[in-house]
């Protein structure tokens, strides 16, 4: 048996998978050669490493979210089997005829379903590319017409004319528009009551620290 | 957990009882965290497609036939028939990721894999033997998820639904809707990759506490 041959079957081997003759082939390789022996040695490090990596674990708020997933999935029909007793589950009541408006998954095998549909958030994920696409493209084309329009040449306005028209604007101002107006409009809850004297001097001591 | 038992929680559950429901979940939500968790790093999008695989095996609950009787080849235990929904989803959702990592800049990155396997300095240390210990330390379990990151997504499943879920070759085929075979001369390939990935890596040095 070569080394290439040998660590081919060093997997199924690491797994109790190979047959009583290439198990002993295997077992004899190993015991002569320190190459493949190290090999697998390497190999049940990673086994190892992998194994040790940390758990995960399902937390209350998962739980919760997946209630309330399994509750807005409902459909509206009405549920044709009453309910036995109190559940210590309250979200999950989905029927499974109320279900059966989905597409069923194969079974036996053939792998589930695909993604369909849009009626969980990560389904409407997987089907929004194509929406993008599509919004990119009209963004693309309202840019595209905007800069058109924006190309057209303005209309032509001599000089003179622009100057008689900020001159007959500025001759139409009122000088003490401004200050009345400002006056007028001006409440008086913008400006600080100093009848109270307490505020007053919260005032002043936060503009001191300032 | 005898398989009767779950036959009868299951037929609970298309029954519509939410009881028996919310008792499944608790029983596999673990499992399947867990084989989601070490595909994905994301952990928001982990827990989305946790409840993604929840969310359709209600919905698709009505077309599951329990195995009977138990032991009956022709039909997926539920927990198999769960990792599968889990699986598509989760391979589903790194092929969708994919395509647009297509377009990062970090798609244009040189890739360490084309660097010579030299097989020096592999071995832990001795006082890093445990490797529990070694995964204490927070840049050993990048080093292990990084390593595991440079498989494709299938071959990662395969690898961490044999080492990580202790599943055997016939299930892993059975969910992963592959010969056995095939489950054979991946899980080797995919050992090899991931032996060459950790080499190119070597573990994190401990600091000695004073």
């Amino acid at each position: 048996m070569t080394c290439q041959h040998c660590q081919e079957l060093l997997s199924p081997h690491l797994d109790s998978v190979l047959s009583h003759e290439e198990e002993q082939n295997v077992l004899a390789h190993l015991a002569q050669c320190m190459g493949c022996a190290k090999y697998l040695s390497q190999l049940e490090q990673n086994r190892q490493l992998i194994r040790a990596l940390p758990m995960a674990e399902v937390t209350n708020v998962m739980e919760a979210q997946l209630r309330a997933r399994v509750q807005s999935s409902k459909p509206a029909l009405p549920a044709p089997v009453p309910q036995a007793q109190v559940s210590l589950v309250e979200g999950f009541k989905v029927q499974s005829q109320q279900s059966a408006i989905r597409l069923p998954p194969p079974l036996g095998g053939n792998p589930p379903a695909p993604p369909v549909g849009g009626q969980s958030a990560l389904g409407a994920r997987w089907h929004s590319w194509p929406m993008l696409s599509f919004g990119t493209v009209a963004t693309c084309a309202a840019s595209l017409l905007f800069y058109f329009a924006m190309m057209q040449a303005p209309p032509k306005v001599s000089a003179e004319e622009v100057v008689a028209s900020m001159d007959q604007l500025i001759g139409s101002l009122d000088p003490d528009e401004g200050e009345r107006v400002i006056t007028e409009e001006t409440p008086d809850e913008v400006m600080p009551d100093w009848s109270d004297e307490t505020d007053r001097e919260l005032f002043e001591n936060e503009n001191e620290q300032n | 957990m005898p398989e009767a038992d779950e036959i009868q929680l299951v037929r609970r559950a298309k029954a519509g009882e939410q009881e028996a429901f919310g008792l499944l979940v608790q029983r596999h939500g673990k499992a399947v965290l867990n084989l989601i968790d070490k595909m994905i790093r994301d952990r928001n999008i982990v827990e989305d497609l946790w409840q993604e695989t929840f969310v359709r095996a209600l919905e698709n609950l009505h077309s599951y036939e329990p195995r009977t009787p138990p032991g009956n080849e022709t039909s997926p235990s539920f927990v198999s028939w769960l990792y599968r929904i889990a699986s598509n989803l989760t391979l589903d959702e790194l092929r969708r990721r994919g395509r647009w990592r297509m377009f990062s800049w970090s798609s244009l990155k040189p890739q360490r894999t084309d660097e010579p396997d030299t097989g020096e300095d592999y071995d832990l240390p001795a006082d890093q033997l445990d490797t529990v210990a070694v995964l204490e330390s927070r840049e050993n379990i990048q080093r292990v998820r990084q390593a595991l990151a440079t498989l494709t997504p299938e071959w990662r499943m395969m690898l961490i639904m044999r080492e990580y879920q202790d599943l055997p070759y016939e299930e892993i085929a059975e969910i992963l809707n592959v010969p056995i075979g095939t489950v054979r001369s991946r899980l080797a390939r995919a050992r090899e990759q991931l032996r060459v990935a950790l080499l190119q890596s070597p573990p994190q040095k401990r600091k000695a506490h004073t």
